[in-house]
């Protein structure tokens, strides 16, 4: 529970830092391909969105979330992922750069569903989980942002005390705002 | 219980409330919401239907700006037979801004607290408090000087993990 607060007292803080900088929204399509549990988790894709804000010519900070639902199969569970984080990172790229490769840490707070077909069984709960996220980002036009990103998060799923162990691949588009 | 209570006060000191720019303004709306959650075949299928009472404070903000903004939400479900879901929440906003837009896309996120009634598929009843995360793309609009209204669909991942819908009306204060 302290560490709820705490991010959410991160979040809180983390408006404050730069909307009056260089910005943009975004949503995206994202599938979640679980590297530890293969075969025995189904994938699970969905949609999400994201505030970008980019306070330095270097540093950019993500405020985002997402929600994926596991697709059913059988012998495999299916995992429904609801995710809220707080990424920090670095662009080597300068801010006219037409696309910039990036990279950041993060903070998720996941809620994670684990159905199981075959038994009939169903694990809830809420954990925290560290993301690491590497992509490209890209400028069309004057306000058009695009984004395609890998991310590796780490969590343990409530429940069933697995590995989350997931690549978190996410295809990205939406608005500038300088 | 302690926790609970820290939850609310975490929740209540980082919404609107602490905004202090004269320009700024702040929105009470009320909302009707469905809540939609995987079935047995993962299908979504209706989970609970119900409102929400919410508190917006909106940035001041200039045309061609990202506009950022705060909310604090009271949300009550009620689903068929015994599930039951009340969860109060805080996000933060990003927005197109409504200077130049008459209706601004916007995307939230934010954390909830909840309490939770659930019917199991085996018959038993599954009762907690615990925290959670949700996430919404809307629309919303000011009409006229203090109407506001605003439509989202987004995701609840609070013991139930599910697709919601909200569509609310608001009134705004200066």
């Amino acid at each position: 529970m302290r560490n709820l607060l705490l991010a959410i007292i991160i979040l809180a803080a983390g408006r404050g830092t730069a909307i009056a900088d260089p910005t943009g929204l975004l949503v995206n399509g994202t599938l979640v391909k679980p590297i530890s549990g293969e075969n025995r988790v189904a994938e699970s894709s969905g949609a999400g969105g994201e505030i970008l804000m980019l306070p330095t010519s270097n540093w950019l900070v993500q405020i985002g979330g997402y929600g994926v639902f596991g697709r059913p199969a059988t012998g495999a569970l299916a995992r429904d992922i609801f995710d809220v984080h707080l990424q920090v990172g670095m662009t080597p790229a300068e801010r006219t750069s037409t696309v910039a490769p990036y990279a950041c840490l993060g903070i998720d707070v996941l809620s994670i569903t684990t159905r199981d077909h075959d038994k009939g069984e169903t694990e809830r709960g809420t954990t925290l989980g560290v993301s690491a996220q590497a992509g490209v980002l890209g400028r069309l036009g004057d306000r058009g942002l695009v984004k395609a990103s890998g991310t590796y998060l780490g969590a343990i799923v409530p429940g069933t005390g697995d590995d989350l162990g997931g690549l978190v691949l996410q295809l990205a588009a939406g608005m500038a705002f300088d | 219980m302690r926790a609970v209570a820290w939850g609310i006060l975490v929740v209540l000191t980082v919404t609107p409330g602490l905004a202090q720019a004269d320009d700024d303004s702040f929105v009470a709306t009320v909302s009707t919401a469905r809540l939609a959650a995987p079935g047995p075949d993962s299908n979504l299928v209706h989970f609970a239907t119900g409102g929400a009472l919410s508190i917006l404070w909106l940035e001041d903000c200039g045309a061609g700006r990202l506009c950022g903004a705060l909310e604090s939400s009271a949300l009550f479900l009620r689903g068929d037979g015994e599930a039951r879901l009340y969860d109060l929440s805080a996000s933060i906003t990003g927005s197109f801004s409504l200077v130049d837009n008459p209706v601004a896309p916007f995307v939230s996120v934010g954390l909830d607290l909840v309490s939770v009634r659930l019917p199991e598929r085996d018959g038993d009843l599954t009762r907690g408090v615990g925290p959670g995360v949700h996430g919404n793309l809307g629309l919303q609009a000011i009409l006229g000087e203090r109407l506001f209204a605003r439509g989202q669909i987004g995701y609840l991942g609070a013991a139930v993990g599910g697709v919601k819908g909200e569509v609310g009306i608001g009134y705004r204060f200066e």
